[in-house]
């Protein structure tokens, strides 16, 4: 047995036989590696799920990714976001940014495009037309029942995932309604209601889980094997050692706002547009742009210069007003305050700084 | 008694327990007695109205009661009761 190799025998250019084993796993075969190729899939948000989706769906070799995403790399997203690494959080990367530039590096056979935005009523017809399939990484519900809303709009599939603690859920959604997320969860829930990252904390293990339970999903719908889709609610609890699936029955979508009475109140922007609000996970507040026009980050830098240490990169502009908080502003005019979780004093900083 | 199995992010307002057993007669019955005995609880499952919040889908075994008779659901002895709230986190 050879121990050691000689790394001149290490392949110079992309092997042909990197997706051999998917190939020969017989309900995907060549033909449905053709069509996983051939597909173009949004991974919406590049957080916890969206970088393990990404990673994993670019490694099976989905001819074009888009990977969106509103935020910067964070010390307290190493723990479980796989896609990025200590330089990322140093330098306060753009998610999708650095982790199309690390997914480049694990493929570079396959179209990625990283998009640094706020997906919302406004824009989620651009960001998203084109996608044969969308990858739920959201990290709120405002914008899932967005996407749900823009998937029955286009008949476009998607595959919802949430996680929480120990816990998650899977659901791929075929966009043709009953069921659609709304019958699933008929209303966004109170903000006082809702256990997020912030408030019951999350484990690697289980976003990873979930992740992979949704490319296992989008890999099945895009390889031709829609017949095996999973049809129940994947619910795990990985802590308290259960997991169980949850039918969703015709009851349940009888009256659904969104599939049975096809009222897209959240794609018409009667609802839930983006507001501002306590970021999933962190000590920050997003701010949300009042208008939609483009901002230019050369000028704020400039208005900001003897006000604090500054960086400006081609996504954003940051200010560090004080050591403890910065105020990272995107380009389509949101505000990402750090070092508060508090959203009037988010809100005062963003008026001091930005204002408009 | 019915087994109402709690999700590890609700065990914080449930006393630390997996699971609680109740004498009830059926679903609603069953979450009164439970958010009585673990108040902490109640904001999590029920809206300022008493209604159940909608994003907490409830399962008797592995139905939702949705597609059941909703809080009229009877339960019996072997019947197992879930809680599954819908997961912000991404």
């Amino acid at each position: 047995m050879n121990l050691f190799r000689s790394t001149n025998h290490l392949p110079m250019s992309p092997s042909e036989n990197r997706y051999a084993r998917q190939i020969q796993f017989a309900p995907i075969g060549a033909d449905g590696h053709d069509r996983i190729s051939q597909s173009r899939v949004a991974v919406l948000g590049c957080g916890a799920l969206g970088s393990v989706a990404a990673e994993l769906l670019g490694r099976a070799g989905v001819g074009h990714l888009t990977l969106i995403d509103r935020d910067v790399v964070e010390w307290t997203n190493l723990q479980r976001q796989s896609l990025f690494d200590e330089s990322d959080a140093s330098l306060a990367r753009a998610k999708s940014q650095a982790a199309a530039e690390r997914l480049g590096e694990i493929n570079s056979q396959i179209e990625i495009k990283p998009i640094v935005a706020d997906v919302t009523a406004d824009n989620i017809r651009q960001l998203l037309g084109g996608a044969d399939l969308v990858m739920d990484a959201a990290d709120n519900f405002a914008l899932r029942f967005l996407l749900n809303d823009w998937s029955l709009s286009t008949r476009t599939p998607w595959v919802h995932g949430g996680c929480v603690g120990a816990n998650g859920q899977v659901r791929l959604f075929t966009g043709q309604g009953k069921p659609c997320f709304r019958c699933l969860v008929p209303q966004p829930p109170p903000a006082s209601a809702v256990q997020t990252c912030d408030t019951a904390g999350v484990i690697g293990p289980a976003t990873h889980l979930i992740a992979s339970l949704q490319v296992t999903e989008a890999l099945k719908w895009l390889s031709g094997n829609q017949d095996d889709v999973r049809q129940t609610v994947l619910s795990v609890d990985l802590w308290s050692n259960r997991i169980r699936e949850l039918k969703l029955g015709p009851a349940t979508s009888k009256d659904c706002m969104a599939c049975a009475q096809q009222k897209l109140e959240f794609l018409d922007g009667e609802r839930g547009q983006t507001s501002d609000g306590v970021l999933c996970g962190r000590d920050a507040v997003q701010i949300s742009a009042l208008t939609g026009s483009q901002i230019d980050l050369a000028t704020f830098a400039k208005r900001w210069d003897g006000v604090g240490r500054i960086q400006l990169t081609t996504f954003f502009a940051r200010l560090f007003p004080d050591d403890e908080r910065s105020l990272t502003l995107f380009r389509d005019g949101r505000v990402i305050v750090t070092g508060t979780s508090d959203i009037s004093e988010a809100r005062t900083l963003y008026d001091r700084y930005v204002g408009g | 008694m019915t087994r109402i199995k709690l999700p590890t992010v609700y065990r914080v307002y449930a006393g630390d327990n997996r699971s609680v057993e109740i004498e009830a007669g059926d679903v609603g019955k069953l979450l009164d007695a439970l958010t009585q005995q673990y108040p902490d609880l109640k904001p999590h499952l029920f809206d300022n109205d008493g209604e159940l919040l909608s994003f907490v889908n409830v399962f008797v075994n592995d139905d939702n009661i949705r597609d059941l008779d909703g809080n009229a659901t009877e339960l019996g002895e072997r019947d197992e009761v879930f809680l599954v709230p819908a997961m912000a986190g991404g």
